[in-house]
């Protein structure tokens, strides 16, 4: 009898999870170009100029999942696929990496660095998979800053799992909280933050579209609604990043539970990622672009910090 | 003897029949060539067949053949070392491993023999496969050390005819380059190393030795640290680790494709099951042997996969990675043994890092044979291997071009599929660790995101952009080779959805290690996202969701148009970056690792341009049975040595 209470309490506990996960996951949809749309305005303003609604961004989005697909007609089979693909595993990172509301899923760091990543891979196969020139060299540069972002990284997850013993995210109880007196979490939350501004494919690291030099990059084979799914997909994986950030930084717990606790939480989420975000845009608008070798020279720099942020956590630091 | 039985007797001699009879009727190619490949797939089934039995059994099978050890009666002249044969879980593990590399190759095989046939590099092959699976097949099996080592001497003969099959200068100069840095010294260091041990425990059965070396390897420094660091030193040299690695792009470049995909896909792993029943079963878990193990194998995968980035070719692209992702399974192995030698002694990570070990041990036979055998379609339809000269395969050949992707995919560990699963298991029991480990598991998980970019290179390059070369060629490969790339990659979306399957058998194969009871708690964490395996969910939402999205967004409301093409009415091929260069810039941040790498090949060309003096004599040492008797007289000498050490034979 017991047991079956308890099945049906860890029932009802799952169907919470996934609502909370699906509901997380329908708002980043609307979220994310939001974000952009706010960024886009910031930008504007900082160069004294009026700029677009903050709308604009999901205007942008919506005129262009009404126009058919285009595609380059001499490129590879896959690169017809990979719009969809980028907006799946998009959408399952935003269902599994807990956002708004607290959807624990047992989600831990590398499933869902592996899931943001496979985001950027599923694209940048597209692009190299096209025949124009300016694709393939937009996707090598994806790739090469993929690689980059990767050592620091797998730094910041590293050292995060030497210090806590445990790779899991926690939403409620704090498993892993990022230690601000330990020298190597400050390194790491450091770490994770720059990864997030490189991700979001802020100045000076946004190399792969570099529209002034290349005229269109990784993208630019695309057109139409398979260009909205790869740019939609972008935007998420960019808020996810900032997503992940606040989950590990914030002590969540301290909001306690129940509907309070509930609404709270999407009030302290959605102000932390808009106030990550506007800063990042902030930061991009007074850079300018690196080449792609002095970008890759600069992650290499933040991923010596994060080794030594991993050998600092390994002895206890 | 437990679980002896007149099927398992003689179950166990039906492959070595088998195997031998192409080698019997090698004096009529024509009924050998596709004989051979019949023959090999039978045998291969019942070597699948008796793998899965050995595991799922409750006692090992052992067979002792008594008459086999001393047709000469030996044993009168104090030789006491009956040839036993046996499958225990560690044997019966691998031989599923050997049983489904085999099967698909030979699969492979009826198709790519016409391509052989053409270029007239038919004839050795033939023999040589199966007797590869044979020795192969056999050194698993075997439960004597003392036999071990003659029939591991006999396998590393037959993959070296293997390697130089195709009589080409460059298979002949990397048969060599295999001896030079395999056969020699390295059997040499496991004859040492046996002899020892043997001397030790005073038997040389597997399971006399493992009872013997428990007890003694604490106190006794020959056994405990001399005698498996010279076998260690011996495998590395056999599985292509750091610092013996040299001979692995060459070997693996140079053989035809189904021998790379065999020699990749099951011989490579051969190695590995001496290095899991050496420190995983003869041994207890020892710290040392762990930080050995640990940090061999993270160099291994950061070396390899760093020069794999680099590399034009696509045959030594894989060979490069084979090297990394056996590089992986040694990590993984090491950190198992460190997990229980050091304190806290964490037996749940550890039994996760086993697991690990032999599941990435798996996992990397099916993708890196897909893969061998993807740039083998290549080359069957183009001729060609160097990535910068191929392309647009994928409108040719969109079966093949799956299978290439789902490799592909698996081997970056994007999830769900197989590849995943393994890696996330080993960081999972790496990284929250203490010491050296979250070292390595950073590093094993940067060198991931290299292993991507450098598939999404090889990908990308074969079947992904125009081609640069004509291609006279349209369709798919014959249905043999897409059938064996199918399976391969149906297998590899499989164990990578449900991976409880093979964490199943995993789970049987760590009951016989010294892990046992443990291993059930062991694999508990594999399962993490919301009670299921997280590929598993991901399979679930992601596999439908994009079919979906296609559906609707895509297919059919897609149209294709002209891009622009610097002002040219088609795409003008040359002006596309050639894949060799695609990542110039990030080589040249890294040029540290690349520079220390191009000094240790420099001293190695050195040896190399002596070798090519030497070569036109090589080749026709291989033609001739001198070299065959030369080989007789290596392994007589190597029986002499042991016999003497051990006192067998009279001084």
């Amino acid at each position: 009898m017991s047991t079956g209470v308890t099945d049906g309490v860890a029932v009802e506990q799952m169907i919470y999870t996934w609502v909370f996960a699906l509901v997380n996951a329908l708002v980043l949809l609307v979220y994310a170009p939001l974000l952009d749309g706010i960024g886009r305005k910031i930008r504007a303003r900082i160069q004294r100029r009026r700029g677009p609604s903050i709308l604009q961004t999901i205007y942008d989005l919506r005129k262009l999942y009404c126009m058919p697909g285009i595609i380059d007609g001499y490129s590879g089979r896959y690169a017809r696929y990979a719009p969809a693909l980028t907006m799946a595993l998009a959408i399952m990172a935003g269902l599994i990496i807990p956002s708004f509301l607290p959807a624990d899923t047992g989600c831990d760091l590398i499933v869902a660095a592996y899931l943001l990543v496979a985001v950027s891979i599923a694209l940048t196969y597209g692009s190299l998979s096209m025949s124009i020139p300016y694709s393939v060299v937009g996707g090598c540069r994806e790739a090469s800053l993929m690689m980059a972002s990767e050592l620091c990284f797998a730094g910041a997850i590293a050292s995060i799992a030497a210090a806590y013993g445990t790779l899991y995210i926690a939403v409620a109880s704090p498993i892993i909280r990022l230690d601000p007196f330990k020298p190597s979490m400050i390194i790491a939350a450091a770490v994770l933050a720059i990864i997030a501004y490189v991700e979001g494919l802020n100045l000076p690291f946004e190399i792969s579209e570099a529209e002034p030099e290349l005229a269109g990059g990784a993208l630019i084979g695309y057109g139409g609604r398979t260009l909205a799914l790869l740019m939609h997909s972008s935007m998420i994986k960019e808020t996810l990043f900032i997503a992940l950030l606040v989950d590990l930084l914030f002590p969540w717990s301290i909001l306690g539970t129940g509907p309070v606790g509930l609404v709270l939480r999407i009030a302290v989420f959605t102000v932390l990622t808009t106030f990550i975000y506007m800063v990042m845009r902030m930061l991009d608008t007074v850079y300018g672009r690196y080449t792609p070798r002095q970008a890759i020279r600069a992650l290499k720099r933040v991923g010596l910090a994060s080794i030594i942020a991993v050998i600092l956590a390994s002895i206890g630091w | 003897m437990p679980g002896t039985t007149w099927l398992n007797t003689y179950f166990l001699c039906i492959p070595v029949i088998l195997l031998l009879i192409p080698f019997i009727l090698s004096w009529n190619k024509r009924i050998l060539a596709k004989g051979s490949a019949v023959l090999t797939s039978i045998s291969s089934i019942v070597i699948l067949f008796l793998g899965v039995s050995g595991l799922t059994s409750r006692t090992p099978i052992i067979t002792v053949y008594p008459w086999l050890s001393c047709p000469c009666n030996i044993q009168t002249y104090g030789f006491p070392y009956p040839l036993v044969f046996g499958l225990d879980r560690i044997s019966s593990y691998f031989l599923i491993i050997l049983g489904l590399v085999s099967l698909v190759s030979s699969i492979y095989m009826f198709g790519y023999l016409d391509y052989l046939e053409r270029r007239r590099e038919i004839s050795r092959l033939i023999i040589n496969y199966p007797l590869l699976v044979l020795f192969m097949y056999l050194v698993i099996i075997v439960q004597s050390l003392f036999w071990f080592l003659v029939l591991w001497e006999l396998m590393g003969f037959t993959t070296q005819l293997l390697v130089a099959s195709r009589m080409t200068k460059k298979g002949v100069a990397a048969s060599m380059k295999y001896y030079l840095l395999t056969k020699a010294p390295a059997e040499l260091m496991i004859a040492g190393g046996i002899a020892a041990i043997i001397v030790s425990c005073g038997n040389a059965t597997y399971a006399s030795v493992a009872q013997t070396l428990h007890l003694a390897s604490n106190h006794d420094v020959v056994a405990g640290i001399v005698a498996p660091g010279l076998i260690l030193a011996g495998l590395m040299a056999k599985t292509g680790l750091i610092p013996f690695h040299s001979w692995v792009p060459d070997a693996y470049g140079e053989s035809p494709t189904m021998a790379s995909a065999l020699l990749s896909g099951a011989a490579s792993k051969v190695g590995v099951y001496m290095l899991f029943r050496l420190f995983m079963y003869f041994l207890p878990p020892l710290g040392v042997w762990g930080v050995v193990l640990v940090v061999v194998g993270t160099a291994t995968l950061v070396y390899g996969t760093l020069m794999a980035l680099r590399q034009a070719d696509s045959k030594r692209l894989l060979a490069y990675h084979s090297m990394g992702q056996i590089g992986y399974v040694v990590l993984a192995l090491g950190a198992s043994i460190y997990l229980m030698a050091y304190p806290p002694y964490s037996v749940i990570l550890s039994s996760v890092a086993a697991a690990a070990a032999l599941y990435h041990a798996f996992n990397h036979s099916l993708f890196k044979t897909l893969l061998f055998m993807s740039a083998g379609a290549a080359e069957y339809a183009v001729g060609e291997r160097s990535l910068d000269l191929l392309g647009g395969l994928g409108r040719i050949m969109p079966l093949t071009s799956t299978a290439a992707l789902i490799a592909a995919f698996s081997i970056s560990g994007v999830p769900p599929f197989n590849g995943f699963v393994s890696k996330w298991m080993i960081y999972a029991s790496t990284m929250p660790a203490v010491g050296l480990l979250p070292i390595c598991g950073f590093a094993a998980m940067f060198i991931s995101s290299v292993t991507t970019a450098s598939f999404i290179k090889y990908y990308t390059s074969i079947y992904g952009r125009p081609s640069i070369k004509h291609i006279g060629f349209s369709g798919e490969p014959p249905l043999s080779m897409v059938l064996a790339m199918l399976i391969l990659a149906g297998l590899c979306v499989l164990f990578g959805v449900v991976p409880l399957i093979p964490l199943k058998l995993i789970g049987y194969t760590l009951t016989n290690t010294w892990l046992q009871g443990h291993v059930v708690q062991g694999l508990m964490p594999a399962v993490s996202l919301v009670g299921m395996n997280p590929s598993t969910v991901i399979a679930a939402i992601v596999f439908p969701l994009s079919g979906l999205l296609y559906g609707i967004l895509i297919s059919g409301r897609t149209r294709g148009v002209k891009g622009w093409f610097c002002g040219a009415e088609k795409p003008l091929d040359k002006t596309l970056p050639a894949p060799s260069h695609y990542y110039d810039d990030f080589e040249n941040v890294f040029h540290e690792i690349y520079s220390f790498s191009e000094k240790t090949s420099l001293s190695l060309r050195r040896i190399g341009r002596s070798l090519e003096t030497l070569l036109p004599r090589a080749s026709a040492v291989f033609e001739t049975p001198v070299y065959m008797a030369f080989i007789a007289c290596l392994i007589v000498f190597l029986l002499l040595i042991i016999g003497l050490a051990t006192g067998c034979l009279p001084g």
